[in-house]
């Protein structure tokens, strides 16, 4: 028995042997640690406020538009929408109406539009006013929860009263076109135009009463797509139509000039032949860097927006 | 000689039994062994990452995190991995690779992947422990992502083989 069982030794121990040592060497142990990262995204603010310098002696709004990534412009709580300006203390609240969401700058993405009264940036922010500069003004809020905030660079004046403001736009066919991006619902792709106008006046009376007008001009070609019913057979065709445009402002009601940029705000009426008149609730229009952009709606560029118009002439007389 | 293959026997199963191995044997020569192996390596990683406020398109601050090897003994070939989910806030979800790692052995940046990939090949090894190294995070949002608190877990395993 004992002979036997150190046999069995001889050739079952090694084996054990090697096997409790591969055991051990090979012990390989695997072990878990979870962490969580986390992030809180929020809209990304692109704002754009016009106009572009901003008169704090003007009784008018400044006219904002809010543009967000990660959230809809229609998510924008408005009544949490607020300015201020950086280095500045005191702010002032978005008026909540009107408020208007469309594509205001035509890149394919909705934008909020608020409106701020100039008087209260004045008294709230620039209450101790001393030189014109650039500023930084913020509008921030909450879209869906989350507050966003964007930033964009002013000009900030308070100018004495211009008296007189003249401008027009010389050899009209020679000079470029502008851009026509929206005209009451037309399609524009395509269009052609063989002939555009700008000019107008403003003054001051001795009362401070704002008087003047302007007329922007435009000839061209429109595509529009004519329908046809053949015995039930539905073709559509495209037809180049001409178009003559006159935009009208009749009613100043916020105009200044500073050095060679001339802003003003007011209302009129669109002409469109053939088609209809269309009133103008609202008709802006701003000349800077010897360029003109118009554009009016029943809140802003809703109904007409043309930009780039080249201004060749501008005369801004001073009198105190 | 057979005295001598007895005590050497006898030696290879002294051996085994101060080894955590525990060895029965019949007389039909039927041998069961079971080892005990002691926990050679853990591995603790902190701190969580708050990447913060973040708006589509921007790329976060970096964030470290400290990988520990916490075992009880020596060990070696000591490899780490790392694997993380998709990002979700429960309704909307960013790719997994918007996370990415440097472990400051290779230069660049690298994206977080879901399946484990090795980082720390062999440096955490020879201890006395604790012996730990750093690994930089960071997340890039991607254009147009949609508004929320997103979260996403990231898990590092530790494999080791002690020395004996």
């Amino acid at each position: 028995m004992t002979t036997r069982n150190s046999r069995v030794a001889i050739i079952t121990l090694p084996v054990l042997a090697f096997f409790i040592l591969f055991t051990v060497i090979n012990a390989e142990q695997s072990h878990d640690q979870i962490i969580t990262a986390s992030t809180a995204i929020h809209p990304n603010a692109t704002v754009y406020c016009e106009p572009r310098i901003v008169n704090l002696n003007s009784a008018g709004y400044l006219t904002c538009f809010i543009e967000l990534e990660g959230a809809d412009a229609s998510d924008i709580d408005v009544s949490t929408v607020e300015l201020s300006v950086k280095g500045k203390t005191g702010s002032v609240n978005a008026e909540l109406s009107p408020t208007l969401i469309d594509d205001f700058n035509f890149n394919g993405i909705s934008d909020l539009m608020v409106e701020f009264k100039i008087s209260d940036i004045s008294n709230n922010i620039f209450a101790s006013f001393t030189t014109p500069a650039y500023f930084d003004f913020v509008l921030s809020g909450i879209a869906k929860g989350f507050d966003f905030s964007g930033i964009d660079v002013l000009y900030v004046i308070k100018p004495n009263a211009v008296k007189l403001v003249r401008y027009l736009r010389l050899d009209a066919r020679d000079l470029g076109y502008g851009e026509l991006n929206r005209l009451d619902g037309l399609d524009l792709t395509d269009h052609v135009a063989t002939f555009n106008d700008f000019r107008g006046y403003f003054f001051l009376t001795s009362d401070s009463k704002l008087h003047g007008q302007s007329t922007f001009y435009f000839q061209g070609n429109v595509k529009t797509q004519q329908n046809l019913n053949f015995f039930g057979l539905k073709f559509s065709r495209k037809l180049t139509t001409p178009i003559r445009v006159l935009a009208f402002m009749d009613e100043m009601k916020d105009c200044f000039a500073f050095d060679q940029y001339v802003h003003c705000d007011g209302s009129g009426y669109l002409l469109i032949k053939p088609g209809k008149r269309v009133d103008l609730n609202h008709f802006t229009f701003e000349i800077k860097d010897g360029k003109a952009k118009i554009e009016g709606g029943e809140f802003f560029n809703d109904i007409l927006s043309v930009t780039d118009i080249p201004i060749t002439n501008i005369k801004i007389k001073y009198w105190t | 000689m057979e005295k001598l293959l007895e005590k050497i026997a006898i030696g290879i199963m002294v051996l085994a039994i101060a080894s955590p191995v525990v060895i029965a044997t019949t007389d039909t020569a039927t041998v069961t062994a079971t080892a005990n192996v002691m926990s050679i390596c853990g591995v603790e990683a902190s701190p969580d990452i708050v990447f913060g406020n973040l708006v589509p398109g921007e790329v976060s601050g970096t964030a470290t995190v400290t990988v520990t090897n916490d075992g009880l003994s020596n060990t070696d070939s000591t490899d780490v991995t790392v694997e993380g989910t998709t990002w979700s806030d429960g309704s909307h979800t960013m790719v997994v690779g918007q996370t990415e790692y440097d472990d400051e052995v290779v230069a660049d940046w690298t994206a977080l992947t879901a399946s484990p990939v090795t980082i720390f090949e062999g440096l955490i090894q020879s201890l006395p422990n604790p012996n730990s190294k750093d690994i930089d995070f960071r997340v890039t949002i991607p254009g147009n992502q949609p508004v929320g608190l997103y979260s996403q877990t990231i898990t590092f395993t530790l494999e080791c083989n002690e020395i004996v």
